[in-house]
């Protein structure tokens, strides 16, 4: 008599499933295709006293003299602590093996790798005192968007993979940090469009303490540049491996409060404070997001509490810059699916765009 | 075109980075000779001077030059640090770390050149590489000491 082992047949499946949707896409413009590709492998680690931020980036450069060579890639690695550090490093094109079509990626002597069902991470930062070493083993199904638009003619493709499990080790400084069993978030974004288009977003995504918490949930919201339009929404809900409810558009209600006044940043590469000083900024300080239909209920609170900002230039406009905020702090959430009801603390990211 | 008779390391980067800024960037590069064009800066980095002058499609950096009507007194050091965001460019004017002395009208006319300079140079393909010479240049410079209150490695703005 054989015995079921759904945790054991879950990861089976995702080991076949996310090399197939996961890989590294490459920019068309190396073959003589369209330009203005942009690409991202994007973890979140929530390592108990730090929260780690990874981010393996392929993007072409608009002003590359040869579109063939125009790929420029760049790791960011960031860790809360107390506050944000961390960096943003870019490699030159020897130093940059990419296999398109697998999860194989070398940057420096930073990789990413995926194989048998992990995803192998290896990051050192040249400028800053922060390595890391993991294994990310994913334990709920990811969802695929394919070619969500953007703006006119620009789309961004998505597969997020909402929870996976992370070990291994995280050195800041002179200390190194284990890291057994923490909670986890991926996703992977590729698609064509250029900063400083008319699109702005705002993405949220919550990682409680233990990585066994059944519930997981990412929120996304794409506006017009001067948002104020909102084109979609979407609310996703994943429970025990597998996503169980989503909300769109007008289920969900988004309420922004106050005013967030960073006592610091990080800014993220650091020579763009030059066209970025001072630390005003329109951002939310706390974020609401509620849901009441069908019998199901969700409630979200997100209370903003230390600031990165990734800073590009704006692509479309010669004066312009594109600011990623990375704003972290706690997340609180309740509500009831299917008839389950749920509580959640959390550490949060929320991301958002303002250029 | 940008052309430079200065010896020392800072100057040497600011020449090769005006000529990128023209050949990868130029329509940002005109605009800076615009905003620029008849401003004279004495510039002082530590122990190595050289002299600014722009006209209209062209930057100079000279080693010698007539009495300018601004001067920039700063070192190696404080470069670094505005570079890597540990120390903003108002702070670093404020706190006299970054001295710049001269009429009003020259002095803002820096600022708005300093403005195009930099969006021009994030946009160009070879201004990665210069940034990390200059970087190199202003680290081994540096004296070692303390990090600035408040501030810690990187890129913190606080």
């Amino acid at each position: 008599m054989s015995r079921q082992d759904p945790h054991g047949a879950l990861q089976t499946e995702l080991a076949e499933l996310l090399p197939r949707l996961d890989y590294f896409r490459r920019s068309p413009a190396r073959l003589g295709g369209r330009g203005g590709h942009k690409e991202w492998q994007y973890f979140l680690v929530n390592a108990g006293a730090a929260h780690l931020l990874i981010n393996f980036s392929l993007q072409d450069d608009p002003w590359a003299a040869d579109p063939r060579r125009a790929e420029v890639a760049r790791l960011t690695v960031l860790v809360r602590g107390d506050a944000w550090e961390g960096g943003m490093e870019r490699f030159p094109e020897s130093e940059v093996h990419v296999l398109p079509g697998r999860i194989d990626a070398r940057f420096g002597a930073s990789t990413l790798r995926f194989e048998q069902g992990r995803y192998l991470l290896a990051v050192c930062l040249r400028e800053h005192a922060l390595s890391a070493e993991l294994e990310l083993v994913p334990t709920m199904r990811p969802l695929l968007f394919t070619n969500h638009p953007l703006a006119p003619g620009e789309q961004l493709s998505w597969v997020v993979v909402p929870r996976l499990e992370a070990r291994g080790t995280v050195t800041l400084g002179s200390r190194t940090h284990r890291v057994d069993g923490a909670p986890a978030y991926h996703d992977h974004n590729w698609g064509h469009f250029r900063w400083g288009g008319d699109f702005s977003w705002e993405w949220a995504h919550a990682l409680p303490a233990d990585a066994a918490h059944p519930w997981s949930a990412v929120f996304a919201r794409m506006t017009d540049r001067r948002r104020t339009s909102v084109r979609y929404q979407s609310l996703f809900l994943w429970r025990s491996g597998g996503a169980v409810r989503t909300f769109r558009d007008r289920d969900i209600r988004v309420l922004h409060h106050g005013h967030f006044q960073p006592t610091r940043r990080l800014t993220v590469p650091p020579e763009m404070a030059l066209l970025t000083p001072g630390l005003a900024c329109d951002l939310p300080a706390r974020t609401e997001l509620s849901v009441a239909t069908g019998g199901d209920s969700f409630h979200l609170q997100f209370a903003a509490e230390e600031l990165a900002q990734v800073i590009t230039p704006g692509e479309r406009e010669p004066r312009t810059v594109s600011v990623i905020n990375e704003l972290s702090g706690r997340v609180v959430s309740h509500g009831c699916i299917g008839g389950e009801p749920f509580e959640l603390e959390a550490t949060g990211v929320h991301e958002l765009i303002r250029d | 075109m940008s052309s430079s008779g200065t010896e020392g390391p800072v100057g040497r980067l600011l020449t090769e980075s005006f000529q990128a800024l023209a050949r990868e960037q130029p329509a940002q590069h005109a605009l800076m000779c615009e905003q620029l064009q008849g401003h004279t800066v004495e510039v002082c980095v530590g122990a190595e001077r050289f002299f600014l002058g722009f006209e209209s499609g062209g930057a100079r950096v000279e080693s010698t030059g007539p009495a300018a009507q601004a001067l920039l007194v700063t070192g190696r050091g404080v470069l670094a640090d505005v570079l890597d965001a540990r120390l903003s460019l108002t702070r670093a004017v404020l706190t006299d770390a970054l001295e710049v002395v001269g009429p009003l009208a020259s002095l803002m006319a820096l600022h708005e050149g300093l403005v195009t300079y930099v969006h021009g140079a994030v946009r160009c393909p070879s201004f990665p590489a210069l940034l990390a010479r200059l970087r190199a240049v202003c680290r081994e410079g540096a004296p070692a000491g303390p990090p600035l209150r408040g501030e810690s490695h990187g890129s913190r703005d606080g």
